[in-house]
């Protein structure tokens, strides 16, 4: 027996039902697949912002621990431990003190540091120190006055094994000396690619600008007969071969990676080196490899050669050296201060005045229209540019109240920068201490001050320790607001009023003055794992609190 | 006897609404005390008016005299001192995020004691009063918060305790506790009316019968009847009263 009684209105209302309910059978469907294409649609912009989160910190992590760069030098890129330099008979070893960060090193390079010029590291290796060269006194007079001559080689390898910055040259038969001494050695480029300068004019707005090993290695083995398949001008490839014996023609069977009877069938040999250079310079289309220091005085011209150098990029002493030469030379550890000095003066000025106001705005204020503009006008500046802070800073702290360009400037200037962002977020931080607590206290006699202050702000120190790392965060990372306020010096700061150059303004004058991306990605890594441990301390600091 | 509480024609207004019409009752010392009545009928805003809890409220207002000891707290009477003596617990428990130790010596610490010792035994104290002293001794500067719900009431208890109080207010305090806790809760009560004059909110009729000793019913905001508790129950003169009682309405 039914319980509902219906009225029997009209049998095509419950056909009407009945219609309905089937569609709603299809509609049920219809919202099945709906729901499977917003899952896909959510897990898939998920994966896509994980993907390219990923993404832009791995290039910068993988860009901050490894150079990666393609060269275009007059080099090649392959090197000999032993070779014959000009300065004794057969062949020489260079050999530095293992203090000094070398890997390699290019003829050229080798001589302007054994001329004295420059008497720095710095350029060649970014490691400041003296250039302290020392040579077998055969070979005195050749070189400049910073040139130490020793009787013998023994007498080098001791005086190179106790001073930082020392280099020597050996003859190579006294490569044992070196031994257990901290004593690195290090192979020296020589051979660069000669051409004759048919190869080099410019047809049909087509001119050879570089190759690279893959080339070279097909000229030497026959496989590459035109220049044009190198980019080149249609031209047919003559390789010369250097007098069979030779340092050259060693260097160039071990770069060809097949014996001697193998090299193209084209190639033109020749006896003497005499021969040899004249060669090039009077076939057309004609290719060699030839030692660097012998291209200008047989009027050989050069092509360029183009490699890809990787290596370990940041290092330990980056972080320890201090920077030299705007950031060419040394590490970045006056930077790191200065970042902290930094940081803790923006902490020290922003956190009081942040909670202070918040906890006016949230406890004491009417909350009136003068509270509600307030808040607008918080979260407007927080939304502002930082380069407007910083011209403001720029007039106002520099300018008008004559502070100058220099820590305390920039620092004011990140305070009220970041203020905003402390005001917000404490104030949601204070908003969401139960009310039950501030009633528990008041009820036990306590005043309004000692109730905000012993439960109300422990209680939400959780929350605005969230906001003022979130704005520490702000600030380790602002390059614009700093620009005009805190200057661009790297020593570090003395006093209050001293210019600071930062890690965010370093990075920025690298890039900019196109100092070097190795060091700009170095610097952004140590940027990240700063913002990386200030974000774990103050999630341990959070978890710690009841 | 003298009464602890002496409360005259008292009206109370949340801004334009009156939530309190001219009640009048006297509260006697060491006595448990049980408001009852449907609610919204104005039960919890008198027990707020005892310790001025209600200034917290936006447009409150007060008209009439609330005599504690012969003093008019709405008087001249230090809102500080007020609070000290008459102690308030609330109907969800609400330690502080802090540890059971300082939750305990919070009291006495802002009312100036700041000697390790003595907070040490007023901790102690207050806390085997609360009857849960054996519970928890062992982990006082654990977080308060992760105590269970009927060990946390008890806590806030102690910490009423531990400013010494004269009078102490509850405002249905096991509402949020389950039957266990709740017990224990009314034995502590029953414990504590020896040293102390104790005012309770409930809306639970089992509960009022059993630990009180007068009762008053509250009904829209007028006091409709006081008395003794097994009067109220068993006899009642008003008929709203019976029907509350009996559970016709509320």
């Amino acid at each position: 027996m039914s319980i509902i009684n219906l009225p029997a209105i009209d049998s095509s209302i419950d056909r009407l039902v009945e219609i309905e309910r089937q569609k709603s059978n299809t509609n049920y469907e219809k919202a099945k697949r709906r729901n499977l294409a917003a899952n896909v649609l959510l897990w898939g912009s998920a994966a896509l912002t994980l993907g390219i989160l990923l993404y832009i910190l791995g290039f910068i992590l993988y860009r901050g621990f490894r150079s990666d760069n393609i060269i275009e030098s007059d080099f090649i890129d392959s090197s000999g431990i032993s070779v014959p330099l000009d300065w004794h008979d057969g062949d020489s070893v260079l050999i530095v003190n293992d203090k000094t960060r070398l890997k390699e090193i290019n003829l050229r390079d080798l001589e302007s540091l054994l001329n004295g010029k420059p008497d720095n590291w710095g350029n060649i290796n970014s490691q400041d120190l003296d250039v302290l060269p020392y040579m077998l006194s055969s070979a005195k007079g050749e070189f400049g006055k910073n040139t130490t001559y020793r009787e013998s080689p023994s007498e080098i390898v001791s005086s190179v094994a106790s001073q930082p910055g020392a280099l020597g040259l050996i003859p190579a038969s006294f490569l044992s000396l070196t031994e257990n001494k901290d004593i690195n050695i290090i192979p020296v480029k020589m051979l660069s690619v000669g051409v004759n300068p048919s190869v080099l004019e410019i047809e049909n707005n087509i001119k050879l600008r570089y190759i690279d090993r893959k080339i070279l290695r097909k000229i030497l083995r026959g496989e590459l007969t035109n220049w044009q398949e190198a980019a080149g001008r249609d031209m047919p490839v003559r390789l010369v071969l250097p007098p069979p014996g030779s340092f050259e023609w060693d260097a160039l069977i071990e770069i060809a990676g097949v014996s001697s009877e193998e090299l193209a069938q084209s190639a033109v040999g020749t006896s003497s080196f005499d021969e040899f250079y004249s060669k090039i310079n009077s076939t057309p289309g004609a290719f060699g490899m030839i030692r660097n220091d012998r291209a200008e005085e047989n009027n050989i011209k050069l092509l360029s050669y183009r490699y890809r150098q990787t290596g370990a990029n940041l290092q330990w002493w980056f972080l320890f050296e201090e920077p030299k030469r705007a950031g060419r030379v040394g590490g970045i550890s006056t930077i790191v201060l200065n970042t902290i000095y930094m940081v803790l003066l923006t902490v020290l000025f922003s956190t009081p005045i942040g909670i202070g106001a918040a906890v006016y705005l949230t406890e004491y204020a009417k909350q009136g229209t003068l509270v509600k503009m307030l808040r607008l006008g918080t979260e407007t500046l927080a939304g502002i540019p930082s380069i407007i802070f910083g011209l403001f800073g720029f007039i106002v702290f520099v300018g008008a109240m004559h502070m100058g360009i220099g820590l305390l400037s920039g620092t004011l200037t990140l305070t009220l920068m970041i203020l905003p962002t402390i005001i917000r977020t404490s104030e949601e931080a204070i908003k969401g201490v139960p009310r039950s607590f501030s009633a528990g206290s008041l009820a036990l006699g306590a005043g309004k001050w000692q109730t905000i202050y012993k439960v109300v702000l422990p209680a939400a120190a959780p929350g605005i320790l969230t906001g003022v790392i979130l704005a520490i965060g702000r600030a380790v990372g602002e390059t614009a607001a700093l620009l005009f306020t805190m200057g661009f010096d790297y020593r570090a700061v003395k006093n209050l009023s001293t210019s600071a150059r930062v890690l965010s303004t370093h990075l920025y004058q690298l890039v900019k003055e196109g100092i070097s991306f190795d060091r700009a990605f170095a610097t952004a890594t140590i940027l990240i794992f700063i913002v990386l441990f200030v974000n774990l301390v103050s999630t341990r600091l959070i978890k710690r609190k009841y | 006897m003298r009464s602890k509480l002496s409360i005259k024609e008292l009206d109370f207004y949340y801004g334009d609404f009156k939530a309190l019409h001219k009640v009048s009752m006297e509260i006697e010392p060491n006595k448990v005390t049980a408001l009852i009545g449907p609610s919204g009928c104005g039960k919890s805003t008198l027990l707020k008016t005892l310790n001025r809890m209600n200034d917290l409220v936006a447009g409150s207002v007060v008209d009439g005299t609330v005599l504690y000891d012969g003093d008019d707290i709405y008087g001249k009477y230090d809102i500080i001192q007020l609070r000290k003596k008459i102690g308030m617990v609330f109907q969800s428990p609400n330690p502080f995020a802090m540890s059971i130790y300082d939750n305990i010596a919070y009291g006495p610490r802002i009312h100036g004691i700041k000697n390790k010792k003595v907070l040490d035994r007023i901790v102690e104290k207050s806390l085997r009063q609360a009857a849960i002293w054996e519970e928890i001794k062992n982990r006082l500067k654990g977080p308060a918060l992760g105590l269970s719900g009927g060990q946390q009431q008890r806590l806030c208890i102690a910490r009423v305790l531990a400013v010494e109080p004269d009078v102490i207010l509850m405002d249905e305090p096991t509402s949020a506790l389950d039957p266990v806790s709740t017990s224990r809760i009314e034995d502590l009560i029953d414990e504590l009316k020896k040293e102390y004059t104790i005012i309770i909110v409930t809306h639970n009729m089992q509960q009022a019968g059993r630990i009180s000793d007068s009762t008053a019913f509250f009904l829209n905001g007028y006091l409709e009847e006081m008395g003794a508790t097994e009067k109220i129950f068993f006899n009642p003169d008003s008929k709203k009263t019976e029907d509350y009682i009996s559970g016709k309405f509320g």
